[in-house]
Formats: C-alpha cells, sequence, structure tokens
C-alpha cells in the first residue's frame, strides 16, 4: 500500500504503532516548534476561550500537525489587490477532530483559493484533547476513531467536537465583515478536509439556514447517508475510490441530495487514498482545486449577483 | 436499458452551437475528411456499402451519419514528433441509428490526438432508419409516441454488431501497430452513450483478454450494476446527474467495478445533460475530456512508450 502522508496513515497503523513503534517507511510524528498565523484572529472576540500555550506541534514527514487547540481561530488569506471576486471559503482541516493538517488541509489550500481571487480563511477549531506525548496520542487517536469507524457522522468525536460550533461562529464573522474584506455575504462556503469536512456537513445541514454556508466542498468525508431538508446548501463532494479510512460505498449522501433535488457533483478518484490535500503527482486527484473552482464558477459563486 | 438508449436519439443534441469542426462531414460526403482513411476493419470481408449511408443535419445544428453498414476506422495522428505510442478509438452515440460523429467523434479525436494520443474514428455499424430525412424524424416522432402511449414502454434496440466492430477495430490497429508507432498493449476505447455500450461489450464479448480494450472511457452510458468480467480493463465513467437516460443517482456500474477490485474512476458532474460531448459550455462536463486524458497520464499512457 503506498505510504500516506496524512494523520490517517498513522491512525490506520495505530494497532501496529501500539505493539512495535512504526512500521518501516512510515513517519513518525516528531515535535516541531509552533508555528506562527500571522493574521490569526480569536474566533469570538474578547470571549474567545483557552490559550495558545496548550496547543503541541508535530511533523510526520513533510505533514505540519498541531494538537490540543483550545484558543479558537480565523486567518484570512485575501486576494492581491483587484482581484477578489466576491466569493469566501472558510477552509477546516482534518485530523479526526484531535488534530489539524493545519498546512496540508489549511494554509496551502488558502493561499491556492486566493491566487484564484477567492478570499479564503483558515479555520483553527477547537481539539478534543490528546495526551502530549506523540506516540501516546497516535495511539490515543486510533482507538478513539476505530471505535467509530463505520458511523463516523454519529460518533463521539463530532458529537463531542467544537468544530461545528466554531465553523458556525467563522461564517457569521466572515459575514459580518463582508465589506472589510470585500466578500459578498450571500457567498460564503464551507471546504472541509476529512474531519472538517464532517464538520462542513454538519454546518450545512444546520436546522438554521441562514447559519449554512452559501456551499459546501466535501473532501474525502464519510460517504454515509442522512436526510437532506429540501434547502440544503449545493455540496461538491470529492473522495479517492481506494480511501483507506472510508471505503468506498458508492455515495449515499450524493443520492440524498438529488433526492430532494438540491445541486450536487461527485468526483471519484482511481487513487489517492485519505488524506491527499490538493492532489499529488501522478494521480487524478490534483485537479481537485480546478474542479471546484470551476464548479463555484458554474454556481455563480465567483460572480456578484447585482449588475 | 437497452430501450432507453432510443432516447439517445431524441435527447442526445441539447448541446449548444459547436466550435468550427476540424471535419465538417456535411460539406462534402466524399472528401470531408480530406487525407484521411476510412479503412474497412474487416478488410475485404468488409459488409456493406459506403454508398448505403445519409448524412443528416440533426436538429439544424449537427451533422450525423445514419445507415452505416459499411464499418471503418480513421486514424487521426498526432503531430510528427508528439506521438507517445497510446491509441484510443473513439466511439461516438446515437441510440445506434445514427452516429454523433461531428459532436461526439472528430471533436473527441482532436483533443485526444492534440495530447500525443493516436486517435482513431470508428464508424460503428447501425440499425437501419429510412434514408429520407423527413421519414426518418417522422419514424422517431411514432416510436416516442407509441413509447409515451404505452407508458413508457420502448421497443428493443436490436444489436447491429457494433461490439463486434469495435473488435475488429482494435485487432486491425494491433495489427498494424508497428507501422502506426503505437502500443499494441496501449489500445483503449472512448464511448458516448450507445459507443459506452459498445465499448462495454467488446469487453465482454471479447473472446480473449488481450483482445479487449486495455482501458476504456465509459461516457454516459448505462450506470446499473453488472457482473464484471474478470480482469477486467480500468474504466474511466462519467456522466451528468440530470441525465435523462442513465441519471437516478445510481452508479452501480462504478460501484461493481470497485467491489470486484479493477481500477476504476468516476466523475458526476452536476449539470450537463446527456450527450454534453466535450462539454456544455457554462457547465464542468467541460473538464470531462482533461480528467480522462489525465487518468491516462495517471496510469503511465502518456509516457512515449512503443511496444517491449
Amino acid at each position: 500500500m503506498k505510504a500516506l502522508t496524512s494523520l490517517a496513515a498513522l491512525l490506520l497503523a495505530a494497532p501496529a504503532l501500539a505493539q512495535n513503534g512504526a512500521p518501516a517507511g512510515m513517519p513518525m510524528p516528531v515535535d516541531a516548534a509552533a508555528r506562527a498565523e500571522p493574521g490569526a484572529i480569536p474566533l469570538y472576540g474578547k470571549d474567545t476561550p483557552g490559550n495558545l500555550s496548550t496547543e503541541t506541534w508535530s511533523r510526520s514527514g513533510a505533514i505540519v500537525m498541531v494538537r490540543n487547540v483550545t484558543r479558537p481561530t480565523l486567518t484570512p488569506f485575501l486576494p492581491a489587490s483587484g482581484k477578489a471576486n466576491g466569493a469566501a471559503v472558510i477552509v477546516a482541516p482534518g485530523g479526526a477532530f484531535m488534530g489539524l493538517a493545519i498546512d496540508h488541509e489549511g494554509w496551502k489550500v488558502a493561499k491556492a483559493l486566493a491566487a484564484k481571487g477567492i478570499a479564503a480563511f483558515v479555520l483553527k477549531y477547537r481539539l478534543i484533547e490528546t495526551p502530549r506525548d506523540n506516540l501516546e496520542a497516535m495511539q490515543f487517536m486510533g482507538r478513539s476513531l476505530m471505535k467509530e469507524i463505520s458511523h463516523p457522522m454519529d460518533g463521539d468525536l463530532i458529537k463531542q467536537s467544537k468544530g461545528p460550533e466554531d465553523a458556525k461562529a467563522a461564517l457569521a464573522m466572515v459575514r459580518a465583515n463582508a465589506a472589510k474584506w470585500h466578500v459578498d455575504p450571500a457567498r460564503v462556503g464551507l471546504i472541509g478536509f476529512s474531519a472538517g469536512a464532517m464538520t462542513a456537513r454538519r454546518v450545512g445541514l444546520d436546522p438554521d439556514a441562514a447559519a449554512r454556508p452559501a456551499f459546501i466542498g466535501y473532501i474525502y468525508g464519510p460517504q454515509d447517508a442522512e436526510t437532506v431538508p429540501a434547502d440544503a446548501p449545493p455540496l461538491f463532494d470529492a473522495i479517492a475510490l481506494d480511501d483507506g479510512l472510508f471505503p468506498s460505498k458508492g455515495f449515499p449522501i450524493a443520492q440524498e441530495w438529488l433526492k430532494v433535488r438540491r445541486p450536487v457533483e461527485v468526483h471519484g478518484y482511481q487513487k489517492g487514498n485519505h488524506g491527499f490535500g490538493l492532489g499529488e503527482p501522478g494521480s487524478t486527484n490534483n485537479l481537485l482545486l480546478d474542479e471546484f473552482v470551476a464548479w463555484l464558477a458554474m454556481n455563480k459563486f465567483l460572480t456578484s449577483a447585482k449588475k | 436499458m437497452i430501450r432507453k438508449a432510443l432516447l439517445v436519439a431524441m435527447l442526445a443534441f441539447p448541446a449548444p452551437l459547436l466550435a468550427e469542426p476540424v471535419l465538417d462531414m456535411a460539406k462534402a460526403p466524399a472528401d470531408a475528411a480530406k487525407g484521411s482513411e476510412f479503412i474497412p476493419v474487416y478488410g475485404k470481408d468488409n459488409p456493406g456499402s459506403p454508398a448505403d449511408e445519409v448524412i443528416t443535419r440533426f436538429m439544424g445544428r449537427e451533422t450525423v451519419l445514419r445507415n452505416i453498414t459499411y464499418p471503418t476506422l480513421t486514424p487521426v495522428f498526432p503531430r510528427k514528433g508528439k506521438a507517445n505510442g497510446t491509441a484510443v478509438i473513439v466511439a461516438a452515440g446515437g441510440g445506434f441509428s445514427m452516429l454523433s460523429l461531428q459532436n461526439e467523434g472528430w471533436r473527441t479525436a482532436n483533443a485526444l490526438a492534440e495530447k500525443g494520443i493516436t486517435a482513431f474514428v470508428l464508424k460503428y455499424r447501425l440499425n437501419p432508419t429510412p434514408k429520407d430525412d423527413a421519414a426518418f424524424f417522422e419514424g422517431m416522432r411514432k416510436i416516442f409516441e407509441s413509447a409515451g402511449k404505452s407508458g413508457g414502454k420502448q421497443p428493443e434496440l436490436a444489436n447491429p454488431g457494433s461490439d463486434q466492430d469495435a473488435l475488429a477495430a482494435l485487432k486491425l490497429i494491433r495489427s498494424r501497430a508497428t507501422e502506426w508507432h503505437i502500443n499494441p498493449r496501449r489500445v483503449g476505447i472512448i464511448g458516448f452513450s450507445a459507443g459506452a455500450m459498445t465499448a462495454l461489450r467488446s469487453v465482454q464479448i471479447a473472446p480473449t483478454v488481450a483482445e479487449r480494450p486495455d482501458f476504456f472511457g465509459y461516457i454516459y452510458g448505462p450506470m446499473g450494476k453488472i457482473d464484471v468480467p474478470a480482469e477486467a480493463p480500468p474504466m474511466f465513467a462519467a456522466l451528468a446527474m440530470d441525465d435523462p437516460l442513465f441519471g437516478n443517482g445510481d452508479f452501480g456500474i462504478a460501484s461493481a467495478w470497485k467491489a470486484a477490485n479493477r481500477p476504476v474512476e468516476l466523475h458526476v458532474y452536476e449539470r450537463g445533460s446527456h450527450g454534453f460531448g466535450l462539454g456544455q459550455p457554462g457547465t464542468t462536463t467541460t473538464g470531462m475530456i482533461g480528467q480522462f486524458i489525465s487518468w491516462m497520464d495517471a496510469r503511465g499512457l502518456l509516457k512515449p512508450e512503443l511496444a517491449k
């Protein structure tokens, strides 16, 4: 099996890690210096809980991971002056609700979106606490995940997670500051990867329609069905068909969208496994961002409704 | 499943105004593809006659061919020095009663040749239709009328032998692989609608694995679950969610390929209806051909490589 570069790889190997340490060729997480996030805005203003000092930063190969986030922030990545098209996307990285692949599924994605004229905002949402030690944390995360991997949308992790609450606050913040950031409050969406996708989906289907994102980018999220309201936001659903964390079972969630005649698009890449971020060389998954942006354009999210 | 293909005839061409075609079959039938060869796929044993063919201007927009009885293959070569040794047969759609040569045939072939792929446009045999256009359209109208009256029950479509023609085309290309600088183990098919069914059937009826296409693009074909042949070739499946014929949220054929552990890729675009060819402008269906080529690339098929 091709070596994964994301947290998922380590989680899938958790039983082996528990017994033998890292398998050969698998990048073990090592301590890393905390990364500064210039421009990070406390998500709840002066009421923002927590502290940066609780954070645990590590690196698995090239993938930077932060755990024990207690102080949620939103970091803008704005298009160059004159290039903005008014669309905004909040980026929710993944990490099983216990970690954040903050560069691989966060900053990198935001920069790529900003380069396309889309204002991007990386959401550093609060995480379920994990042991400080990297190996202990991997084992803890692996165990927690495996307990509910067959029904993640109904599991304890998303239930305990502050991700959805923080994502809703992020949407509210971007909409409240639309003029300042040159975005159209009607064109603010969410793109999430893995647990970030689950977060985007949860907020996207919030009973309070006004709290939902205008559109959902759902990248390697679980494909299990759930009832979808008749006014659900449009869904862009992309995953690799060889995803090891969420083995392919077709696209029941996309079928739910179709049932209520809401816009949905599906991309099932032949290979890429779980956690490929914006894609990798030698795979069709490196077209992900272009496909997402083309879909936004088709749905008129990249142009102003006003004439 | 086959019955639904008849609807293809009426619904296959909602495509907006097309870009200037490279080869316009409407202009001069005899030399429409000036300088191109129309190679009989069965050689001197080729059935039928080109004289049977009828060119019809469909919905005032696009040129289709009817009454093909003499199946042929036309190479569309990449520019000199650009070929990578991979060949793709292009099987256009049209409900087995016409061939969408312009929209899905030549345009696709040119797009592939641009990327160093040697394309071969296949004119496969079709079911007979009245020579006269007016009679043809009247016949179509009657079929849909009776289908409507009988509560959607549509007549079965006869197989005109398009699957045999595809197999013969594969054989022909492989037999001339050296001459055409093609790797005989890198010969695939891209099929649209009835052409997709043709490609799939060629996989199912090939007497040996080696006679099948080495990979295939299955564009807006029926999506129901089927039994996957052992060692089935890799499949790239694409269609639009709002395809009136085959878009019902069931991607069974892709799931079946996956369950059988055969390589598969799936793209289902939000909008594009049926028959979008290289894409309906303003929709994400315009991404299809690039995604197909990217998939070929990921499979190593664009790396220049002749036979080993």
